[in-house]
């Protein structure tokens, strides 16, 4: 096998191993069929979430290249039951923050206060995260799908990055500044980390 | 149930990268060649249905069907070109299942199809040196290999101008000696600023553009590299070499060769009265019709363990631990190259440059330690591979921050990063090994292999020099930030897996002599991984298709005269 420059990442190495305890022991997947699915409403709250993460700006942001769909099928088909059990007990949480704080659905907040919300969630998980052992909240996950379905949905990879599936050429020291659009594809697929 | 009994010259078990040759080499010289192929038909481009897809195609954008591999590849799927576009080339492990010893697992990463593992191989073409093929009689941890460099090294030569190898040729290494390539991959302003600082501060470190047998350029009627980067989904332009794009067009250009797919080979048959091999025993993998196949000489290239398992298959009266085992060695002596210690420099240079296009390749460090004798707690040496790039928009999955600005961010290319991730030889242990599970059979009744593994102390104590040297080298060329990974991965994922039936001078030691011919069986012939006597900490498929090559030259003269 060749070893490329991305192909270290810590938790490649780490699921790697994880995986191999799945291989040994019996795997968790059984279950996951009769788990519970995210209703519309968690669906167009994940929706929101997603685009106050990746706006629309002079390229479409991640309502537009229908993320919430894509966490919909990763949190359905990808996360196993406790995982998906996990996200959805928090998400429902997090709605009932809104619902205390501000007295209505976070749906029916303002713009300005659904991102002022989702901000100080965020940042905090992100402040505890570096240190921390606990499992990656559901901001975070909701985070982490927002980024890997824009990226590589056609606006994210295409519109906001710039997509060349065959460059034909390679160029080892090319001029970058502030206006270069990075590409979007690479020798290895992205991969994804629920836990 | 014998469908058919048929005469050949020569039969190949096995078409990946050596089996390929093996076809090739074989054909062209004139014999009349069967090609068994366990798996699969594959029709290059056709088959590489994963080639050029943009990543909204995949249902799970590239990340993979975690569930179904759970549930089907629990072990494939540890090998990092095992995803969405490429993991139809690894097989199931629910169908095809092995054993492991839960103390000393190891991962048996497989592609059972026509071109094997040729498909997804990751393409890193260094040559063993002089000090290779030495080491064993110098240090004593086997027994010597019966060939040194001056015997290869034109087999080196031959199988490159074929195969299409680009790399660099200004330095000699001694435990990677440059052969006929072509233009190298350029490195990277990053990269050559490390070259340079190791030049400056570290001269007895050298590091250059891997070699790789990825075409610089169009040779062979194959394109030049068109940069699209994940090899591992096929090459429709056969810009890398596979047996599907190189060896077996050639094979059946010679109009001589016979394949056959989903048929695997189930054991062999031996005469004691001519000690030959006399028959090949198939069974249609779909069908399960069995048969019968007969040549004059054999090849094994089934990959290391496939062909060990035939070979432990091979029971009979002369041989009841496996054909060709009257050393008591085959199955043992299983090696795997080190990988998994690895460290990482940030840098806060050449911010304004970026490299465009997707390279398929790094670069390449040659062992450096122990070349001239023991000079350290380890025996042997290790390689780094690994290289420099800018980091892509998967940043942003651990990047704090959202909205407006955090996009912007995204947008351009990340901070420099330069993996170094050290690739160690493994030495040879007795205890590491495979054997067959007599109680647990496969779907065709055969009995499934069981692999027991584990890294010694000395692998250990590489493990820790590779972090060492690799921080020190970061800390010179300036990182504004260093990690360590220290992890070895389990045995087996750096799919170097070798050994179980090795060459040597001594019968009672080895299996096979100094030209991959059994020394109990003179029609038989294994020129895969599982022939070798040590590992080096090279990776291994361009020295398996140099011995490929020279064995089958040997085995046409032996034809020849008579002999066998």
């Amino acid at each position: 096998m060749t070893l490329q420059p991305s192909a270290i990442s810590r938790r490649d190495v780490l699921s790697m191993a994880g995986v191999l305890g799945v291989a040994l022991a019996a795997p968790g997947f059984a279950q996951s069929s009769a788990a519970p699915l995210l209703t519309q409403v968690d669906l167009a709250v994940i929706a929101e979430i997603a685009d106050i993460i990746v706006p629309a700006t002079d390229t479409p942001g991640a309502k537009a290249a229908g993320v919430a769909e894509f966490a919909r099928m990763m949190v359905s088909e990808w996360f196993v039951l406790a995982e998906r059990q996990r996200f959805l007990s928090e998400l429902h949480a997090f709605q009932q923050q809104a619902t205390t704080q501000h007295g209505k659905a976070f749906l029916e907040l303002s713009a300005r206060e659904q991102q002022t919300l989702v901000g100080s969630v965020l940042e905090s998980a992100e402040r505890r995260a570096p240190a921390s052992k606990e499992k990656p909240p559901f901001i975070v996950l909701v985070k982490r799908l927002t980024v890997l379905g824009y990226y590589t949905s056609e606006i994210g990879a295409a519109e906001e990055l710039e997509l060349n599936l065959v460059p034909g050429k390679y160029e080892p020291c090319a001029r970058s500044g502030p206006d270069t659009h990075a590409g979007s594809t690479g020798f290895r697929n992205a991969t994804f980390s629920a836990t | 149930m014998t469908t058919r009994e048929q005469e050949f010259d020569a039969i190949v078990v096995g078409s990946g990268i050596s089996g390929g040759w093996a076809a090739k080499e074989l054909t062209e010289k004139g014999l009349e060649v069967l090609l068994i192929e366990r798996g699969r038909n594959i029709v290059p481009g056709q088959d590489y249905t994963g080639e050029h897809q943009p990543p909204w195609h995949f249902p799970f954008r590239g990340v993979g069907d975690r569930r179904a591999y759970d549930r089907e590849r629990p072990v494939q799927r540890q090998c990092y070109a095992c995803t969405e576009g490429s993991d139809h080339f690894f097989v199931k492990d629910s169908e095809h299942p092995y054993q492991q010893n839960p103390q000393r697992p190891f991962s048996w990463i497989r592609g059972y199809h026509l071109g094997g593992r040729s498909i997804t191989w990751g393409r890193v073409v260094p040559r063993w040196g002089e000090v290779n093929f030495a080491e064993n009689a110098r240090d004593g941890w086997a027994p010597d290999w019966p060939i040194r460099y001056n015997d290869i090294q034109k087999w080196y030569d031959y199988v490159e101008d074929f195969a299409g190898i680009s790399g660099q040729t200004d330095v000699q290494y001694e435990a990677a000696p440059y052969g006929k390539y072509l233009p190298p991959i350029q490195m990277n302003c990053l990269e050559e600023h490390v070259a340079q600082v190791l030049k400056e501060k570290f001269p007895h470190i050298g590091m250059m553009s891997q070699p790789t047998a990825v075409l610089s350029r169009a040779h062979g009627g194959r394109s030049a590299c068109h940069f699209c980067g994940p090899c591992h989904r096929g090459c429709s332009t056969g810009s890398y070499f596979s047996s599907l794009s190189s060896t077996l067009p050639a094979a059946e250009a010679t109009g001589k060769l016979t394949k056959l797919t989903d048929t695997i080979v189930a054991g062999l048959d031996y005469d004691p009265k001519t000690r030959r091999v006399i028959g090949v025993r198939t069974i249609h993998s779909k069908s399960r019709v069995r048969g019968t196949y007969r040549s004059r000489i054999v090849f094994l290239n089934a990959s290391t363990l496939g062909t060990t398992q035939i070979l432990l298959l091979s029971r009979s009266e002369a041989f009841p631990n496996g054909l060709a085992n009257s050393s008591g060695v085959l199955g043992h002596y299983l090696m795997d190259h080190v990988m998994g210690p690895a460290t990482r420099g940030t840098y806060d240079l050449f911010n304004d440059r970026m490299p465009v296009g997707n390279r398929p390749i790094g670069i390449y460090v040659p062992r450096f330690r122990n070349l001239n004798g023991k000079e350290t707690d380890f025996y042997r040496g290790y390689g780094f591979q690994g290289g420099a790039e800018r980091l892509n928009w998967t940043r942003g999955m651990s990047m704090p921050g959202f909205g407006k600005n955090f996009k912007h961010a995204l947008r351009g290319p990340g901070p420099w990063r330069f993996a170094l991730s050290g690739f160690g030889e493994c030495l040879p242990y007795y205890e590491n090994r495979v054997e067959l599970d007599e109680k647990r059979m496969d779907q065709w009744g055969i009995p499934q292999l069981r692999i027991s593994f584990q890294w010694g102390e000395n692998e250990r104590r590489m493990a820790k020099d590779m972090l060492d040297q690799g921080e020190a080298i970061h800390r010179a060329a300036g990182a504004i930030h260093i990690e360590r990974f220290s992890e070895l991965l389990p045995g087996g994922l750096t799919v170097h897996e070798m050994g179980t039936a090795r060459m040597g001078r001594d019968p009672k030691s080895s299996v096979l002599n100094g030209f991959n011919q059994a020394h109990d069986v003179p029609n038989l012939f294994v020129t895969d991984g599982a022939c070798m006597a040590s590992s080096a900490a090279q990776n291994p498929s361009i020295t398996y298709m140099a011995l490929t090559a020279r064995s089958a030259d040997y085995a046409i003269t032996q034809l020849k005269s008579g002999a066998i």
